[in-house]
């Protein structure tokens, strides 16, 4: 990922997190990346349009918790904040994805933003995830908040 | 009525509702733009808070519809999305939405964006 795609993307998600899940998040360097965190949820949504791509996001239940209920202003015991863990961190992605996207609008065509999807890490994936150079990592709260932007260039027709 | 894929999304905007002190008598919700579309044919709905990128129907294609059914003139429609993009506000001009609201946004947005609506600002 480039730089300034790094930047905007980790920008984006710390003042969104700051403001709405008050949130104050720092940038992680990839060594200091230790052993895989246990569960996570994996969010992706993809997009395209002038650009085309795919955002992703790795985080924990328990950060998927604590910023549903600080955006919601609900307690984090609440039933409809655990009942909705991967919702919170689905709207989570599209809200981060779409002010990204308009970072990148060059008025020429709307984006077309896919429906987000949800699973369940699979741990095999994390050395992968540990080397990869697409990603972004945040931390809040001490918890960690990892972040990729892969884009592939224009569409065809 | 709320039309969100994202229940969380739903929950945000009832209860920026209540912090407006906006006396709601039903407050209805739809999952994509074909369930809302079934309950705007069945029940007087006031405002319509719609996302543009749903399952099955998006809001684009709902307030098509709604303009084809002709129901639309009877609902004020208020577009809550991520996507800003100036093609894309370009669009819902043209769709005639009452109000662009940009995700995410702050009760006291919120607030005004209600204020303007029914009090005229």
């Amino acid at each position: 990922m480039q730089p300034k795609v790094q930047e905007v993307l980790s920008d984006t998600f710390s003042s969104i997190l700051r403001e709405f899940a008050y949130i104050l998040t720092e940038r992680v360097p990839d060594q200091e990346l230790g052993s895989a965190p246990g569960e996570m949820v994996d969010v992706r949504m993809t997009f395209r349009g002038p650009l085309q791509g795919e955002f992703r996001l790795l985080v924990s239940p328990d950060a998927c918790r604590e910023v549903a209920a600080n955006f919601l202003g609900f307690d984090e015991e609440d039933d409809f904040v655990n009942a909705h863990l991967e919702d919170g961190a689905k709207e989570l992605i599209n809200i981060v994805g779409g002010n990204v996207l308009g970072n990148f609008d060059n008025g020429s065509e709307p984006y077309v933003i896919g429906i987000p999807s949800a699973r369940r890490f699979d741990p095999g994936e994390w050395e992968a995830i540990r080397g990869s150079r697409e990603k972004v990592v945040l931390r809040g709260d001490e918890r960690l908040f990892i972040l990729f932007l892969s884009i592939s260039g224009r569409p065809e027709a | 009525m709320v039309a969100d894929d994202s229940a969380t999304s739903r929950t945000y905007v009832r209860k920026n509702l209540m912090v407006a002190e906006i006396v709601v008598k039903d407050f209805v919700e739809a999952a994509n733009g074909q369930l809302a579309l079934e309950l705007l044919r069945e029940q007087p709905i006031d405002v319509l808070f719609v996302d543009i990128h749903m399952p099955v129907m998006n809001g684009i294609e709902l307030i098509r519809q709604l303009e084809i059914e002709g129901i639309k003139p009877r609902v004020k429609i208020v577009v809550i999305s991520s996507d800003h993009t100036l093609k894309r506000q370009d669009e819902l001009k043209d769709l005639g939405v009452t109000r662009y609201v940009k995700k995410p946004f702050t009760p006291e947005q919120f607030s005004k964006l209600i204020d303007e609506m029914f009090c005229g600002g």
